[in-house]
């Protein structure tokens, strides 16, 4: 992950957290926050997270569970999940792993903070009474990316309760729960990602779609060749293995679509697509999607960059005749002069290697003589670090706040 | 032919010479003298400039990162690279130079080839081995497909906590270091049943006080991976603590410098006297030398310690006590090497009081990379003697000082020097005449002009305050006072510098790569490989200096003194504890 | 054993710079009286820090500043990736006394350094460093983490702020 120095001023609100860290336990501020949120972008608020994969939808919950130090872009400084919806009136109590040293959870608002430990177990609960988006992060894993938000309320129909996949997901060890990614017209789902140790899932495996919205699916590389296949015949996409490569289908009716992995689906590579409000009971999938496999142009799987006109397409026919000319000449010159170099080498070469004829000095010295210039030089090495070691000791010693026992 | 050397080599004869088709009488070189010691050599060689590339290339990353100049990879990642630069360099690089330079050292002085090639292959297997395993899981770091890990820096302070296969890479590379010196022993031991009343030859005697003093040493580190870090990551353990493991790598880490110092110190004494036109000065006090190393490098690692809590002052004090007389042999060689420089020049001719400094070959890049190494480890001896400087050390201990210090030393004194002498070596080890000349003649300035703009800039900048081993030395809350210069225009050094230096190591692998790959083979060398008598010889050194079980005796004595007391403190309230549980990164 | 005479006086210069520099080291540690980092900090289990169990342990408490009968004290954790106190909030100390640090670690090996002066040491999970400063003049100073502690070490920085003795407001002993 790249905490990129987000350095946002930061605000006078963390000057009030105690030395300690003991402020407000579980002060159950009224959330008095901004009303009417129906953000599915955040803001820009997560995108150096990157743990967070869309929206979890818990309507319905009266408690909702959010773990404090999961696994963020391989290190344990995340919220899990990191974004949650939830009904106004329900309570969201957070829970310590105790991976990654001490966290808090503080609004950006300021209407909820936690205090700051790193004992695993450990809770804090916020009930949340009025709809909004909070926003809150770790203070200090911030620049981490350890960054959180609750929904409150609102969210495309309202609640929707996980569907009834029907023991679909029994065998699927990365499933968690649907994934909401209404309000967004096109949506990635990851082929070749973890599951259970071995790169054979759909990153995520369910998620919640509005009608009309475009799935597009990316291959990591993992794995091996993978393909995505409706179990109603839907859709169906090549079996390919290289990395970039995507495939996208348009969901136009509500219903759920479970889709495999053809050649992984004994080892739980199955995902499903859930379109509109559906809740408990799975749909038979509705037909009418459109298929439009897509290479290259979506999943940028090619490096060469294609010319999109007539002056790109000018541009790299000169620059590339110019190139071939370029290195034509050059690798022509290149080998003559290593032809004649290695025809002057020969020229060298004996029966066995040989070793030059050492030089004669010119005047032999023996040991009776006198090095008078090395004694100058090492004179002048003594008095430098001399110089040297008096100027450090003042630096050392004087000006500024010094150490002592 | 004037000096041939009964004493230097054991083994001289007559049949080292052949006639040549223009008539002359030359001497066979090396390669065709001890074929199976010139490879074993040349794998060696190879092997550490790979390791050298590699590193060189992250070196030239980090140093655009620090100084935000350029950031290609993301600042976590940073870790991964400073751990690779680390590992590679400070440890792959200087062993297999290291026992390639020795090997060849060894074998070439004593005139006795390695008496069994079952054990000389089994080091190289098992230092290679060792390095692939640290390597790989170090570059896994960079990757998620390997499940592996290791950005734990080359000192892999517990607890933060590597792959087990680094660790047990970094054994095996160590391990394999040991079968290698034994192969030298017994090189020796082969040559003495031959020589029974000769002095040691001078190689041969400097080659087997490091190895002794590398055995010492590097059983410190050997205790803190096998019996604690290995357990430990594979769960064996619950605990280690943290200030014992630090402990018995510092008690490593020290002398491990002088490891990588000694062999420049070899060439120093031994051939760079001959590049200049001389011979060395003095042979007895060479000898000295080396045998104050052997006594003094081990006892002085808590050096390194000053700041550390939990020891207590009176061990560090005997710690810079012991540093500061290490200083002796160090100052010893200036005058000796530098007094056989100027014989050389002198002998060439060369007249004034200084104006022989002119008159040396500079044009000769194995000649100029040597004299420049020396000279750089002059400027780097002094940033050495202010880190020594227990008191003075709390100004600039861990900031990016230490590194500008240690650039000069490891990063000159035995990396130009390698580089430097590779070009007299190397055609002598693959029987090729040197390729692109021009380029290797003039690298070994590029090199010292970018160490001159890094270094000078690191050391001031550690005088701010600006920290070592960070991605980012740029804060919020804190602002660095430069008492030199501007931070700024350090910043702009460091980043020159540090291209500089890639560019010379880029150019240093081309010149090899050219020799490989277009040089041919059995070819009648422009170097020549005999090393001229001492001007005051070996038999004016008293016998006592090659008593090689007293000196290593009253070592292990010192290292008890120094040592004994502390570690005890250490283990008496429990040997893991008090403890720390892993911390993977 | 034959030396020449410019290597016999070399000798004897050398040896004598050693014990120069050797005496002026031991010179700064008594006259200006720049001590070191020792073991007077004592021993902590890294745990008991990381679950906050400070009563358990004798020579450590709850992170802070304290104004005590024997001085300024400040207890602080260094941890990844921030000091606490010092990260969130400034360690406020008065001008003019010596303040007595206290600095330890309950995860990895951190550094604590006041950028630009000798008040630098290790934190090494275990022990605790214990070094007295005394801030002359008021201002603030910049606390640089200097030991690779994980992938956030570069965010980990912190603020000593020295103000007046009348505006100095330590916690309760």
């Amino acid at each position: 992950m790249a905490p990129n120095r987000d350095r946002q001023p930061r605000p006078t609100r963390r000057r009030l957290l105690a030395a300690g860290g003991t402020v407000a336990t579980g002060a159950l501020l009224g959330a008095t926050a901004p009303a009417a949120a129906q953000s599915s972008d955040f803001d820009g608020w997560f995108d150096d997270v990157d743990n967070y994969d869309g929206v979890v939808d818990r309507t319905g919950e009266s408690e909702v569970t959010v773990e404090v130090g999961v696994d963020n872009g391989g290190q344990p400084y995340g919220f899990g999940p990191p974004a949650v919806r939830i009904d106004p009136g329900a309570t969201v109590v957070w829970e310590w792993t105790g991976r990654g040293g001490s966290h808090n959870v503080v609004a950006e608002d300021g209407s909820f903070e936690s205090e700051l430990v790193g004992e695993a177990g450990h809770t804090f609960s916020h009930t949340f009474e009025s709809e909004g988006t909070f926003k809150y992060v770790c203070i200090p894993h911030e620049a981490l990316g350890m960054k959180g938000a609750i929904v409150v309320g609102g969210g495309g129909g309202g609640g929707v309760s996980e569907p009834d996949y029907d023991g679909w997901f029994d065998d699927v060890d990365n499933y968690e729960e649907t994934v909401d990614e209404r309000g967004n017209s096109e949506v990635t789902v990851e082929v070749g990602v973890d599951n259970g140790g071995q790169p054979y899932g759909f990153g995520p495996p369910a998620v919640r779609i509005d009608p009309g919205t475009t799935v597009v699916w990316e291959w990591t590389g993992r794995g091996g060749s993978h393909n995505v296949v409706a179990e109603d015949g839907s859709f169906e996409s090549e079996l390919v293995g290289e990395a970039g490569h995507t495939f996208s289908h348009t969901f136009e009716n509500e219903g759920t679509y479970k889709y495999v992995c053809i050649p992984h689906e004994a080892l739980g590579m199955k995902g499903a697509i859930v379109v509109g409000n559906i809740s408990g009971g799975g749909g038979d999938g509705g037909d009418g999607g459109q298929e439009t496999p897509a290479e290259g142009e979506t999943g940028g799987g090619s490096l060469i960059p294609v010319p999109s006109d007539f002056v790109g397409w000018f541009a790299l026919v000169i620059g590339g005749s110019l190139g071939v000319a370029v290195t034509t000449v050059l690798g022509a010159e290149s080998y003559a002069a290593y032809r004649d170099h290695a025809a002057s080498e020969q020229a060298y070469v004996g029966e066995q290697a040989t070793e030059a004829v050492e030089q004669e000095p010119v005047e032999e010295i023996d040991g009776d003589y006198d090095p008078l210039g090395t004694a100058a030089l090492v004179a002048g090495y003594f008095v430098l670090i001399v110089l040297l070691w008096v100027f450090m000791y003042f630096v050392e010693f004087i000006g500024g706040p010094t150490i002592t026992g | 032919m004037a000096t041939e050397h009964g004493t230097e080599t054991g083994f001289e004869t007559e049949q080292e010479y052949v006639e040549t088709e223009d008539g002359t009488r030359r001497r066979l070189a090396f390669v065709d003298r001890f074929p199976e010691a010139a490879r074993t050599a040349r794998i060696c060689l190879w092997i550490a400039f790979a390791a050298f590339g590699v590193g060189a290339l992250f070196g030239l990353i980090q140093a655009l990162h620090r100084t935000n100049t350029l950031r290609i990879i993301p600042s976590s990642d940073y870790y991964t690279i400073l751990t690779g630069h680390g590992v590679l360099l400070a440890l792959v690089f200087t062993t297999f130079g290291i026992a390639g330079l020795f090997h060849w050292a060894n074998t070439r002085s004593l005139g006795v080839s390695p008496t069994s090639r079952r054990l000389t292959q089994g080091w190289l297997w098992t230092m290679s081995i060792g390095t692939l395993l640290a390597a790989g899981t170090i570059v896994g770091g960079l990757f998620d497909w390997i499940p592996a890990s290791a950005d734990v820096l080359y000192t892999f302070y517990a607890p933060l906590e590597a792959h087990p296969l680094f660790y047990i890479g970094a054994a095996l590379l160590i391990v394999g270091s040991w079968g290698a010196g034994l192969d030298w022993f017994l090189q020796y031991r082969e040559w003495r049943s031959h020589n029974p009343d000769a002095r040691i030859p001078l190689q041969s005697f400097m080659v087997m006080t490091t190895m002794l003093m590398w055995y010492l040493s590097s059983a410190g580190v050997a205790i803190e991976v096998v019996f604690f870090l290995i357990p430990w990551s594979l769960g064996l353990i619950s605990q280690v603590d943290p200030l014992l493991t630090r402990t018995l790598f510092w008690y490593f880490g020290h002398p491990v410098v002088y490891f990588w110092l000694l062999p420049a110190y070899v060439v120093w004494y031994t051939v760079l006297p001959k590049l200049a036109g001389g011979r060395l000065f003095s042979d007895p006090l060479a000898r000295v030398t080396f045998v104050l190393f052997l006594l003094l490098s081990t006892p002085v690692g808590f050096h390194h310690q000053y700041t550390d809590p939990g020891i207590a002052s009176g061990y560090k004090l005997v710690a810079m006590t012991n540093t500061f007389f290490l200083l002796l042999p160090s100052l010893l060689t200036l005058f000796t090497v530098v007094a056989s420089m100027e014989h050389g020049a002198r002998q060439q001719g060369a007249k004034g009081y200084l104006a022989w400094l002119k008159d040396l070959p500079w044009e000769r890049p194995e000649f100029s990379g040597v004299a420049l190494a020396g000279i750089m480890f002059a400027a780097g001896g002094f940033s050495g003697m202010i880190n020594a400087g227990m008191n003075i050390n709390y100004l600039i201990h861990n900031t990016i000082w230490v590194p500008g210090h240690f650039h000069l030393t490891v990063g000159t004194a035995y990396a130009l020097t390698l580089m430097a002498i590779a070009y007299w070596l190397v055609p002598q080890l693959t029987g090729k005449r040197l390729q692109f000349r021009g380029m290797a003649a003039i690298q070994p300035f590029v090199w010292f002009v970018g160490m001159v703009l890094m270094s000078n800039a690191m050391h001031r900048g550690g005088l701010a305050g600006i920290p070592r081993r960070t991605a980012e030395p740029q804060y919020d809350q804190v602002t660095f006072d430069a008492v030199v210069g501007t931070v700024g225009e350090m910043r702009i050094q460091i980043a020159i510098g540090g291209t500089l230096l890639f560019v010379g190591a880029m150019m240093f692998l081309a010149v090899m790569a050219g020799t490989w790959a277009l040089g041919k083979p059995n070819s009648q060398l422009r170097v020549n490989g005999s090393i001229p008598e001492p001007l005051s010889g070996a038999e004016e050194s008293p016998r006592v200096l090659d008593n090689l079980k007293l000196w290593t005796a009253i070592a292990i004595a010192l290292v008890l003194l120094a040592y004994g007391i502390p570690l005890y403190d250490m283990v008496a309230d429990g040997i893991l504890w008090p403890g720390s549980v892993p911390f993977p990164e | 054993m034959h030396v020449h005479r410019f290597e016999r006086l070399w000798f004897g210069v050398s040896l004598v710079l050693i014990v120069a520099f050797i005496g002026t080291i031991i010179y700064g540690a008594v006259g200006p009286g720049i001590a070191m980092v020792d073991d007077s900090g004592g021993t902590v289990e890294p745990s008991v820090i990381a679950d906050g169990n400070y009563e358990q342990t004798n020579n450590f408490r709850e992170p802070g500043v304290y104004d005590t009968e024997d001085g300024v004290e400040v207890y602080v954790i260094a941890r990844q990736y921030f000091f606490q106190p010092g990260t969130t909030e400034p360690i406020r100390v008065p001008a003019g006394e010596p303040i007595s640090f206290h600095v330890t670690s309950p995860d990895v090996t951190h550094g604590f350094n006041l950028a630009g002066t000798n008040v630098n040491t290790m934190v090494i999970p275990g022990q605790v460093a214990e070094f007295s400063v005394t801030f002359e003049e008021t201002g603030e100073h910049g606390i640089v983490c200097h030991e690779y502690c994980g992938s956030g070490h570069h965010t980990m920085e912190g603020q000593v702020v020295v103000v007046e003795q009348s505006e100095f407001e330590g916690g309760e002993n």
